[in-house]
């Protein structure tokens, strides 16, 4: 009766890393980006860019994808969407020197330099348990962590198996499994990271009201990162890095 | 009476001889009036003179003697006078007739307009007041004289004075002359400072006294002529010979009321009869000409800020300019340097024009240019042109588009911004970066000022999430997934033990599929043409059911007491029957098939069929 306990555990551990293993892209994918990484060094930037975007649109990823698309961007002279897809780059990769230097220099040739608002405590550490555990991951694990429980509730139900040793794996277990999945869904359902978008317009007003004769509060300039606090009839109410808020129209700002 | 008669004989003589030098440039004719002097006493003579410029003499009609209040006129017909100058090889004439008149009354005296015909057009002077005097009190003055003057004096005459005399502010002043009282800031405003002296007066010596300012200006210094030639212009009705001393061009640079300082000269001046009179020239060799110190007023400028609404590469430019922009190549390898040179032209504070600004592509590294200017003094304004050379060299190949270049600034004669943009200029860079000589990499080998190299493989692959964790439902089904496995466990744990321990029940539960088991044998029996098998497994299927759903061995019962059983378990009377009636046809099948119809078959089958469900129904828990 043992045995068949162990083999339910087993069974769904292959699962899982079975459907992990699934994540293997198409042979075309990688391809498309050698292709679009040969037209960058040949200086043909935006085939470069039809060839990382097709890449992009198949939904498959990667930082490097991404900073190679920030490259050309960058070689054509768009600082916002080179900042923009720099950004998305460093998210998946944070400790990449190469992003981390070219993102340097791309914020250096920034016009606009505001401070920057202090993070309420809890957000910091939401934030720094969602990169340290990301959603997904915390997910899978909390799942295995959850099966075992059952496992070790369904021998203790069925089998009569009471050791000290069965208790304490189905206690932790158990425990481990909720914390991590509550992660998961938690962070998933509501992310501490705020939704960006970067400014790819040259300058563009940041007004009081969504109205192109509403006051101007502040110009803002390309390769500003904003964070989206909401939309309205083609104007988003954004939040600058030193906390002033005002709307701008929406073909300014790209998403990250 | 001599002297005057030979000074007006010899001025026709003079005036004839160069009417005949046949003198026919065209001019503008310009008709002015004006007096000796607007203060006389009571026994002087008062000169009127009216003087023509621009007419060759041929058409001009003597004019009547102005009719006069408080003044006597001396003489109908007037004395003439000529005059020829040449200045930058124009030449011009001029021509005067002159009346004298004697104040009959002291107080205001006014010597009306008249009409001086030139050709076909007709000419108003202006009306000139006088204020005539006692003649202890009028002002001190220099007497009009002629070299015939000196020539016709006994010598036994006194010597009019021992000193020089001084020329009144009358005589003598500068007048500075703004071209703009309010300006906006960063605005040209020319400041011209003209010396007016009466005829005769001669200057020698003339220096600045102080270092002129203008504090709150950019100042640029404009041409004026070393050896001026004097120009004879009339203020207040009186002649005057003026010369331009300075002529500066200013810039506010802010807004507010601001002044600049009087020019301030140091001169000696010579009176007319105190440098033509012989005789006092030999009495007084050394003091011919007296000193004397002259000022400008000071000159105040209201200067304006800029309206808003600055265009963004405005930098502060004011004025009106052009803009040209031009690259010495379009076409280059990497490394190789490419020359932009921007030339702005035009009238304004070129000194302190900012280079316009312009993004270049971040393939292209730009130094600080190299900046000339080319400022026009000789104007009557500042103008001239600023050149910016950049350099620019390309790190990497490929085909560029230099934006344009753009430069802004605030016509001041609009009162508007404007802006003047350059073209695009595509640039192709052609072959591949060679290894740089110095060094351009920092200490993890990442370049200095670009970005660091493109990846040329990926190491990790992620699926882009277009749907969140928590949006997915089959993420909710594994989390579930465990708690129905082990719900299910435990129900199938106790089904089982139940089948184990609880005969009756687990008979019951089987009551149902083994009869259809053995309807389903019965049909088959009968496809194969086995009609006593058939009526077997109809039998047993009937007889089975019963048996399980009653927990008893159906196969040791007579009919009787299976009939006391169905009673017992209150099934009713028609079923017991049917059910009796089912078990006599099949013994009879099973004994006698030969006499069973297939119709009768499918009966047999169709009552096996029902009454399993009708006992199974009547019989309950």
């Amino acid at each position: 009766m043992m045995h068949r306990s162990y083999r339910s555990v087993f069974m769904a551990v292959w699962l899982v890393l079975a459907s992990m293993a699934s994540n293997a892209q198409d042979a075309s994918v990688v391809q498309q980006f050698d292709e679009g990484t040969a037209s960058l060094e040949n200086g043909q930037f935006r085939e470069a860019l039809e060839s990382f975007e097709m890449v992009e649109a198949t939904g498959w990823v990667s930082s490097e994808l991404y900073y190679n698309t920030g490259l050309a961007y960058h070689r054509m002279d768009q600082l916002g969407q080179a900042i923009r897809y720099l950004e998305r780059a460093q998210e998946l990769a944070p400790d990449d020197e190469r992003i981390q230097h070219s993102l340097s220099i791309a914020r250096g040739r920034q016009k606009d330099s505001f401070s920057v608002l202090p993070l309420p405590f809890w957000k910091s550490l939401h934030m720094s348990a969602a990169r340290a555990l990301p959603p997904g991951i915390a997910f899978w694990l909390g799942l295995i962590c959850w099966i075992v429980f059952f496992g070790f509730l369904k021998a203790h139900l069925l089998f009569d198996r009471h050791s000290a040793w069965h208790n304490r794996g189905r206690t932790v277990a158990g425990i481990v499994g909720v914390v991590l999945l509550v992660h998961a869904f938690g962070t998933s359902a509501f992310s501490p990271f705020d939704v960006r978008a970067v400014i790819i317009e040259g300058e563009i007003s940041l007004r009081e009201q969504a109205d192109p004769d509403a006051r101007e509060v502040v110009q803002l300039h390309e390769g500003l990162i904003v964070t989206r606090e909401g939309v309205a009839s083609g104007w988003v109410f954004v939040e600058i890095p030193n906390g002033t808020q005002g709307w701008i129209p929406e073909s300014a700002l790209a998403g990250i | 009476m001599t002297r005057q008669f030979f000074t007006k004989w010899f001025g026709c003589v003079f005036l004839l001889a160069l009417v005949g030098a046949g003198v026919t440039n065209a001019q503008q004719v310009d008709v002015r009036s004006s007096v000796n002097a607007t203060t006389i006493g009571t026994e002087e003579a008062l000169t009127y003179t009216i003087t023509v410029d621009g007419s060759d003499g041929s058409n001009i009609q003597i004019p009547p003697a102005p009719a006069s209040d408080g003044l006597a006129l001396l003489q109908t017909v007037p004395g003439t006078q000529q005059s020829v100058s040449i200045v930058n090889g124009q030449m011009s004439r001029s021509f005067g007739f002159n009346w004298t008149y004697r104040p009959t009354r002291q107080g205001k005296a006014t010597i009306a307009a008249t009409i001086v015909k030139v050709g076909d057009r007709e000419y108003h002077t202006q009306p000139i007041e006088v204020t005539v005097v006692p003649q202890d009190q009028r002002p001190a003055r220099q007497r009009q004289t002629t070299p015939f003057d000196r020539i016709f004096r006994s010598p036994l005459d006194a010597p009019q004075t021992a000193e020089p005399p001084t020329p009144d502010d009358s005589d003598l002043f500068i007048r500075a002359i703004p071209s703009a009282r309010s300006a906006w800031q960063n605005e040209q405003v020319i400041v011209e400072y003209r010396l007016y002296f009466r005829e005769g007066i001669q200057l020698r010596q003339s220096r600045l006294t102080d270092s002129w300012d203008a504090e709150g200006f950019w100042r640029e210094e404009l041409d004026v002529e070393t050896r001026p030639i004097p120009r004879i212009t009339v203020e207040n009705g009186l002649r005057y010979n003026t010369i331009v001393l300075k002529r500066a061009a200013v810039f506010p640079t802010r807004a507010g009321e601001m002044s600049v300082d009087p020019l301030k000269i140091e001169s000696e001046a010579m009176l007319p009869f105190g440098s033509r009179d012989p005789m006092q020239s030999l009495f007084s060799l050394g003091t011919r000409f007296s000193p004397v110190q002259l000022a400008s007023p000071k000159v105040t400028i209201e200067s304006k800020p800029l309206p808003d609404g600055a265009p963004s590469s405005f930098n502060g430019a004011v004025g009106s300019y052009a803009m040209t922009v031009t690259p010495d190549r379009t076409s280059l390898d990497v490394g190789e340097s490419l020359q932009l040179t921007v030339t702005i032209t035009g009238q304004g504070n070129l000194a302190t024009l900012d280079a316009p600004r312009f993004d270049i592509p971040a393939a292209f590294e730009m130094y600080d240019p190299y900046v000339s200017s080319l400022l026009d003094r000789s104007g009557s304004r500042l103008g001239g042109s600023k050149t910016f050379r950049y350099v620019l060299i390309p790190r990497t190949n490929g085909t560029f588009d230099i934006p344009p270049v753009q430069f802004s600034w605030f016509d001041p004669g609009t009162g508007r911004y404007r802006t003047t943009s350059a073209n695009p200029i595509p640039v192709t860079v052609t072959g591949t970066a060679t290894a740089p000589d110095v060094i351009t990499a920092t200490t993890n080998g990442m370049p200095v000022d670009d970005f660091a190299p493109a990846f040329k493989s990926v190491g990790s692959w992620y699926r882009l999430k277009t749907v969140s964790l928590h949006d997915r439902l089959w993420t909710w089904f594994l989390v579930l997934l465990p708690v129905l496995v082990l719900g299910g466990a435990i129900v199938w744990q106790k089904r089982s033990d139940r089948y184990q321990n609880d005969v009756r029940w687990a008979r019951g539960r089987r009551a149902h599929p083994l009869s259809r088991k053995h309807l389903k044998q019965a049909m088959e029996t009968l496809r194969s043409g086995d009609t006593r098998g058939y009526f077997e497994e109809l039998e047993r299927a009937v007889l089975g059911f019963v048996g399980n759903r009653m927990n008893v061995a159906e196969k040791g019962l007579t009919r009787p007491q299976l009939d006391d059983l169905l009673a017992d378990r209150q099934v009713s009377e028609p079923t017991r029957n049917r059910l009796r009636h089912f078990l006599e046809t099949c013994d009879r099948g099973r004994f006698a098939p030969a006499s069973f119809s297939p119709e009768n078959k499918e009966e047999a089958f169709d009552l096996a069929s029902s009454i399993i469900p009708d006992i199974d129904e009547e019989v309950g828990e």
